[in-house]
Formats: structure tokens, sequence, C-alpha cells
């Protein structure tokens, strides 16, 4: 019987966090409003949250969504897949769909009976094996902590919402030809402190294959050293985040009904690949790496 | 996609932190922000525009900032005054050119043209020890059995100090963008004085 997994990892905010989405949307919405300065039509120097309500019939508060933090597990994975293969003998070239793109798997003779790596843990349409043939993810997201469980939002009751005002760094440096720094208003940004209490962020591997295992937690180790972040403004420090293994089921379906709750165990570990490590018995990285493995002798 | 292909142009899947200290004697006149979130958020322009002076100066590798630290389009540059901003946008177009190949670079459906994502982290720090406690909890050091990052090593003085992370990009000839970047902040750069840099081995081992 294959396994399934529940990680929970504490997530430990390592800057301010922006959930915010782009100026036409935000426009569109309300969130932004177009104004006359100098007699010029512009919008306004802010840059607004994502909002959803919290509480039916609530107003709109700002919030990060869990189901948004796969994007950039499956980023940080496919990354980590793309190295491994670069190193791989007999390798040619890109082997996720992450990263070869519509065009190029159009234009292949899907050659291969296996799903990329990448696909085989997050799903995916299309990848390799064929068009037409849609793989399911395994990997669920969700916020803990929080008041309501009916949501996989991070709301204010877990988060501080800051207002910051910033110049860039252009605007500072007066060459004469831009305007004086004291005639411009700064950009406004809503920065969300998530995590201030303790929240956790939970995976839900169904199966957990031991790809799945050491894929999602070398993802959370290399989204925890700040080089995969979350929201906007990723480069100039927000979104950097640490994630902690605080405790994790790893067992069959059948401990799992049988007990009042879920009997999580503490993970005891302070990386994702340790954690793997314990539970897999082996080098999660060594999985990684015969997964890619297996994926490029494929090729038929 | 065509924005995809031209962010993974390139990738050696390489990564690299550089530790820097910021130099507050306010070079270019840039006001060195005294709150290191505004710091933070501000020093990644400060580099773009002393790459391009650099670039200006005849120190040309420098003008490949953009397959770094991203760049929405070559618009700017084509509205910018100077002569010099209309040469660089179109030295940008025939990189994408050259990358993307012949036909519209306005994607469809998209508002602005081809866009290079930034694939680096500009993280400031007050002093040495907010940098350290950064950098004990970075559990990559994990991957390969050792207990704390080895940029820790050699923090010497009190900052404000500046982490770079960036995925690392090959450039022609061979060369890397870490090595680029290397050179700048130890020898050209005004703005930062290097510290430390490393790149991570990810596990992997000395055959």
């Amino acid at each position: 019987m294959s396994k399934i997994a529940i990680l929970r990892f504490v997530w430990k905010g390592k800057g301010p966090l922006h959930s915010g989405y782009g100026s036409d949307f935000a426009e569109f919405v309300g969130d932004i409003k177009r104004i006359k300065r100098k007699g010029k039509d512009e919008l306004e120097r802010k840059s607004a949250n994502l909002k959803t309500r919290f509480h039916r019939g609530g107003a709109p508060e700002a919030t990060f969504l869990a189901s948004s933090t796969k994007g950039v597990f499956r980023t940080a994975s496919a990354w980590l897949v793309e190295r491994i293969a670069k190193r791989e003998p007999g390798a040619t070239g890109f082997i996720t769909c992450d990263y070869i793109g519509d065009e190029a798997w159009k234009k292949s003779p899907h050659p291969r009976k296996i799903k990329c790596p990448v696909c085989q843990v997050y799903g995916g349409s299309g990848c390799r094996v064929g068009e037409g043939y849609r793989s399911l993810s395994r990997v669920a997201f969700a916020f803990n902590g929080e008041d309501n469980k009916s949501t996989d939002a991070a709301h204010p009751s877990k988060t501080v919402i800051q207002p910051r005002g910033y110049f860039f760094a252009h605007e500072q440096i007066n060459d004469g030809e831009g305007e004086a720094l004291e005639e411009i208003k700064p950009l406004e940004i809503e920065a969300l402190n998530v995590g201030e209490g303790p929240l956790f962020l939970e995976l839900r591997l169904d199966p957990a294959d031991d790809l799945a295992v050491a894929l999602i937690c070398l993802a959370a180790d290399l989204i925890s050293s700040g080089f995969f972040r979350f929201g906007r403004f990723t480069s100039r420090g927000y979104g950097a985040v640490r994630l902690v293994p605080y405790e994790h089921f790893y067992g069959n379906l059948s401990d799992l009904l049988a007990a009042d709750d879920v009997p999580y165990e503490p993970s005891g570990m302070s990386s994702g690949y340790e954690l793997a490590r314990k539970l897999l018995g082996q080098d999660p990285l060594g999985v990684v790496k015969e997964a890619v493995r297996k994926y490029v002798e494929s090729e038929g | 996609m065509a924005a995809i292909k031209a962010i993974v142009e390139g990738a050696n899947f390489n990564i690299h932190c550089f530790l820097a200290k910021v130099r507050t004697d306010n070079p270019y006149g840039y006001l060195v922000p005294e709150d290191v979130e505004k710091l933070e958020f501000t020093i990644k322009g400060a580099m773009r525009i002393e790459m391009n002076t650099l670039a200006d100066q005849g120190k040309y590798d420098y003008r490949f900032w953009r397959r770094l630290f991203g760049t929405s389009t070559g618009e700017k540059g084509k509205k910018a005054k100077t002569e010099e901003g209309r040469r660089r946008a179109e030295e940008f177009e025939k990189q994408v050119r050259r990358l993307l190949g012949k036909g519209p670079l306005l994607e469809k459906g998209k508002s602005s043209p081809i866009s290079w994502k930034s694939r680096g982290l500009f993280k400031a720090f007050e002093d040495r020890k907010t940098v350290g406690d950064f950098l004990k909890g970075c559990p990559l050091s994990h991957w390969d059995g050792i207990a704390e990052c080895p940029l820790l090593a050699p923090i010497p003085s009190d900052g404000p100090f500046l982490l770079l992370q960036v995925h690392d990009v090959d450039l022609e000839g061979g060369a890397t963008f870490a090595a680029l970047l290397k050179e700048y902040l130890d020898k050209s750069s005004e703005l930062f004085r290097l510290v430390e840099d490393r790149s991570c081995r990810l596990g992997e081992r000395d055959e």
C-alpha cells in the first residue's frame, strides 16, 4: 500500500511579504486609482495586496494564499531537477515541462513513456507522455493556525500590515533630469508580516512516494535559503521565508483513519534535507538523481 | 513562453552568495537609507546605475546586468532623453532578437514586451549579528554535511551589509555572471566592498 504524508513546516517570515498583483488589474478592481498630476493622467504610486473575505459578509482583507505557494515549490523543484539533469551523462538540454515550454512540447515527438520528474509530483497538462493526458497533482498546501480552517489563506489575524513608502535609487540620485525627491510621492506598499504568531504551512502528499517526499523537502530548503521567494518585489528583500520542519505524519491511510486525530510525530530536524533523510532512510538528493537518470534513460 | 526561454537561456544552475559591506560615503549622491528595509529596496537600483555607469566608461561586460537583475523592457531606454539611453535600448533589442529570433516582441495578451525576471535577492543587514543570524539558519549547509554556512566565518566589522544571492548565468566567452559580480564588488564598485563569496555546493562531492 502506498504511503501518504502530511508535513508541517513552521513559516517564519524573514522579511515583509506582498501578495499584490499587476497595476492593470488593481485599477480594474478599484485598489489603485488614476489621478491627475501636473496635468498628466497617471496611476497612484501604490501596489495593492490581494484581498479576500475571511468571514462571510465581511470586508475583503489583505491575504496571502497557501495555494499560491505551490508554484514556488514547483519552481524550486524544477530548478533542482534541471541542475541535476545538467550534470547527468546522456541528458541533452532541459528535461522538465517548466523549462521546455509549450511550443517545444508541441514539436516534440513525445518519445518518453513516463512523466517528467516535476510533473510526477506536482501534476501537469501534457508533458511528454502525450497530449490529452493530464496527471493529477499529489500535493496540497494549506496554512494552519488560522481561526477559519475552511480557507487556505493567511489573513490579517496572523499578519501585521505595515504600510511602507519607498523611493527608487534613480529617484534618490538626482542627476538634474528627473524630478526633485520632495516633489515625488513614495511608492506605497502594504507589507504583510505573515507568521508573527505560530503559522504552519501544511503539505499533504498522496501518494507520498520517495521522489515526492525528497523533492518537496529539498524545495523547502531552497526556499528557506532565500533563493526562491514568495509574492512581489522578491529581489528587494520581500518574500524571504524560512520553513522549519515541525511535525509530520508518514504512514498508511489505515493508520490515519484509525486515529482520532492526525498522529503527528515531532520532526526534530532543522532542514528539509534531514527530514527527508529520516523519512526515506536514504539521501534525498540520491532519490532525485535516480528519478532524473530513469527519465533520461527513458528517451526512446 | 518566449519570456521563459529568455529567462532560462544561459542558466548554469549554480547559486552563489556574496557578502559585501555597503559604503556609506554617498557615492553618486546615493544617500544610503538608515532603515535597512528601505536600503534593501533601493540598493538594486543603485547597483544597476553603477553598472550602467561602468559600461559607459568602457567596461562593457557590465552591460549584461539585465541577465541577472531582470528588466521589464527596453522601452525606458527608447524614451530616454540621452543618446546613451537609446544606444542601450538598441543593444537590448539586439540581444532579444538574438535570443528569440524574428517576429513581434510583444507577446499576445501582454501589455509589455518581453521581460527577464530577476534572479537575485538583495538582502540588507544593519550589522554583523543580524547577517550572522540569517546565515546560521540556512539549511543548504546540511546538504553538504556541514553545520553552518561558510560565509559566516569572515564577517569583519559592522555594517550595513548586503547579502546578494544569485542564480548564476553563463556569459559569452565562457565567463559567468558570478565571476563578473565578484570583480565588480571587489574592484570596480564605489558602492560596495566585498567581504566574502561562496558558491553553494548543494551536496556535490569532489570526484
